[in-house]
């Protein structure tokens, strides 16, 4: 099939150069028969070459693990495997190095850092290999999360870690938050299909391969860094206005006590998840919200004892408009021109001393002469 | 307070008695606390820059910076309720604090200030112990201090006053606050720094705030009423 479609392209170049050459009298069946003896010997070669089987080019593997051949070994793979994903053009050996035909039943793991080096870095320095290399001590903790034979690319929805498959990924291990995440308002996103482009994941917010504990600084939903992980979807105009949600929610974070104190590295500065939670966040109106109206006083409570139903109508993600707090309105411009007022009445003072003392040293001058 | 020995001791120097020790010291006192106020103030209030940035680091933090603003705050305090029971109850403090007063005459020699400043007028008005420009400062500071301080105690812990006030009221308070405290560095900062400091008749400081006393000629240019009551001379009016 390849190497047809390979002929079908050389056709329409040739037939271009040709016509471009100049020669486009010429009759077509003359080009097919010309175009035919071009192609003949290369397609007599590729396909000798090529052999029998494509996709994984594995040799003398599938002989045992891929049917057919009558002394089938375990494992026994799915030829389709071999011959789809990103790893498709892959032979068998390169992942499983140093395997010769006749080998041990149990085969070394697979590395796959020697190729994706900086994934295998990043994975290193996170939680997750530990565990997942115990879990499967004869595998590759990767495995664990992108399967193996057959391994599809991230932005193939097959993946399982593809934008859409992979909480339930992760998911497969951390099941409580899996509970709470397909109930919450990203977990409901993810499942809309006019919203799921902007929908998070668990990637999206703890990172990928480098995944830390949420308390580790390096982690993206460490408390230091949640305004700006949070903030990369919330502080964008584009998806508020496409999902019908409040813009602005960092800007509007960064300017009250919690937002300075957690840019200026206070541990105990309130940032996104205190308030909203984390796996479970819901829309204010929602009742299980932890920022509903019937739940601010406990969710307040946790850090401000002195929290009421007063204390929790303080407004918190609004830039003072004369709409809703017209006394910060007022008061700054006050302020504003006052200052102004003051600006200018200083500047006029500084003439009128620096004119009056030019006068007196000229009067004086005048007086001594 | 033997006011009148004071005098005359400082006549005997070539000089014009203006302030009194506990005056000088309050005034020392008020301009720490005000300094400490405005720096740990002003980097909150411009907490996106980067001198912020540096300030803050320089006060220890963000905790800190507030913990020191606080401190201030209660200097400040102190400072003003002493100022005003020596204004009330001292017979020193309570005189001059009646000399600041503003009166009719005040707004007259400013217009005639203004005058003779623009060519209009031959001869400055004659000026008594404290000009226009000096009163129409302290009670600006006065205003400004007690204004700072009313907004700044309900700040104290703003969690126990939202506690209890209209949802309005604290983003209000802060924003009086902040913007209120940026004015008082402009004037009382800026302003009198170019009084006493900048200006070319001072340059590069009038003395006055540490030795209590202003040489005669400069007195008799600028207070020429105190002057003629120190020396006794007799004026030549107005014009």
């Amino acid at each position: 099939m390849e190497l047809q479609s390979e002929g079908l392209g050389s056709f329409a170049e040739i037939r271009r150069l040709v016509s471009d050459a100049g020669v486009g009298r010429m009759s077509k069946s003359l080009l097919r028969v010309i175009f035919a003896l071009i192609c003949a010997p290369v397609v007599i070669i590729a396909t000798v070459a090529a052999g029998p089987s494509q996709g994984m080019q594995s040799g003398g593997c599938n002989s045992c693990h891929a049917g057919g051949s009558g002394h089938e070994v375990a494992p026994q793979l799915n030829p389709d495997d071999l011959t789809r994903g990103a790893h498709s053009t892959l032979s068998c050996t390169d992942c499983h190095e140093g395997v010769s035909l006749a080998h041990a039943p149990d085969l070394p793991s697979v590395d796959c850092g020697s190729c994706h080096e900086e994934n295998a870095k990043g994975f290193l320095r996170g939680v997750h290999w530990q565990p997942l290399q115990a879990l499967n001590p004869g595998l590759s903790p990767c495995t664990a999360c992108h399967g193996y034979h057959g391994i599809e690319p991230v932005d193939s929805l097959t993946s399982p870690v593809s934008h859409l498959k992979v909480y339930e990924t992760c998911g497969s291990c951390h099941e409580n938050e899996l509970k709470l995440f397909i109930r919450s308002s990203h977990g409901d996103a993810l499942k809309d299909e006019a919203k799921q482009g902007f929908a998070p994941t668990c990637v999206t917010c703890h990172g990928e391969h480098a995944i830390f504990e949420a308390t580790a600084p390096a982690s993206p939903a460490a408390p230091g860094r949640q305004p700006k992980t949070c903030g990369a979807c919330h502080d964008n105009p584009e998806m508020a206005a496409a999902l019908g949600i409040a813009p602005d929610r960092m800007k509007t974070y960064g300017g009250t006590i919690h937002g300075l104190r957690n840019r200026f590295g206070v541990t105990t500065a309130a940032t996104c998840s205190d308030c909203h939670s984390n796996h479970l966040i819901l829309p204010q109106s929602h009742q299980e919200s932890t920022v509903s109206m019937a739940s601010l006083v406990r969710t307040c409570g946790r850090c401000h004892q002195n929290a009421n139903e007063n204390f929790i109508k303080t407004k918190i993600h609004t830039e003072a408009t004369p709409e809703n707090n017209l006394g910060v309105f007022i008061a700054r411009w006050f302020y504003i021109i006052f200052i102004g007022v003051l600006a200018i009445g200083f500047i006029t003072h500084i003439t009128f001393d620096l004119i009056e003392m030019r006068r007196r040293r000229r009067e004086g001058k005048h007086g001594r002469a | 307070m033997d006011e009148p020995k004071l005098e005359r001791e400082a006549l005997r120097e070539g000089m014009a008695w203006r302030m009194s020790l506990s005056l000088r010291l309050q005034h020392v006192f008020f301009m720490i606390c005000v300094f400490v106020l405005a720096l740990t103030g002003l980097a909150l209030f411009f907490a996106d820059s980067d001198i912020s940035r540096w300030l803050i680091e320089l006060q220890g933090g963000f905790e800190n910076r507030g913990l020191i603003h606080r401190i201030a705050a209660v200097g400040l305090i102190i400072s003003v309720a002493v100022h005003v029971l020596y204004s009330l109850f001292s017979a020193h403090g309570s005189r001059e604090f009646r000399r600041r007063f503003l009166g009719r005459e005040d707004f007259r020699r400013f217009a005639d200030s203004v005058r003779y400043s623009i060519g209009r007028r031959k001869q400055p008005p004659a000026g008594g112990k404290y000009a226009f420009g000096q009163k129409v400062h302290y009670w600006l500071s006065g205003f400004f201090a007690v204004t700072m301080i009313v907004s700044g105690l309900m700040l104290w812990d703003p969690t126990t006053t939202i506690s209890f006030v209209p949802q309005w009221v604290v983003p209000v308070l802060l924003a009086l606050h902040g913007y209120e405290g940026l004015l008082l560095v402009i004037v009382a900062v800026i302003w009198h720094l170019y009084d006493v400091h900048l200006s070319p008749r001072n340059f590069p400081m009038s003395s006055v705030w540490l030795s209590g006393k202003m040489p005669l000629d400069k007195a008799k240019e600028h207070h020429r009423l105190e002057y003629e009551r120190l020396t006794g001379e007799q004026g030549e009016g107005d014009e």
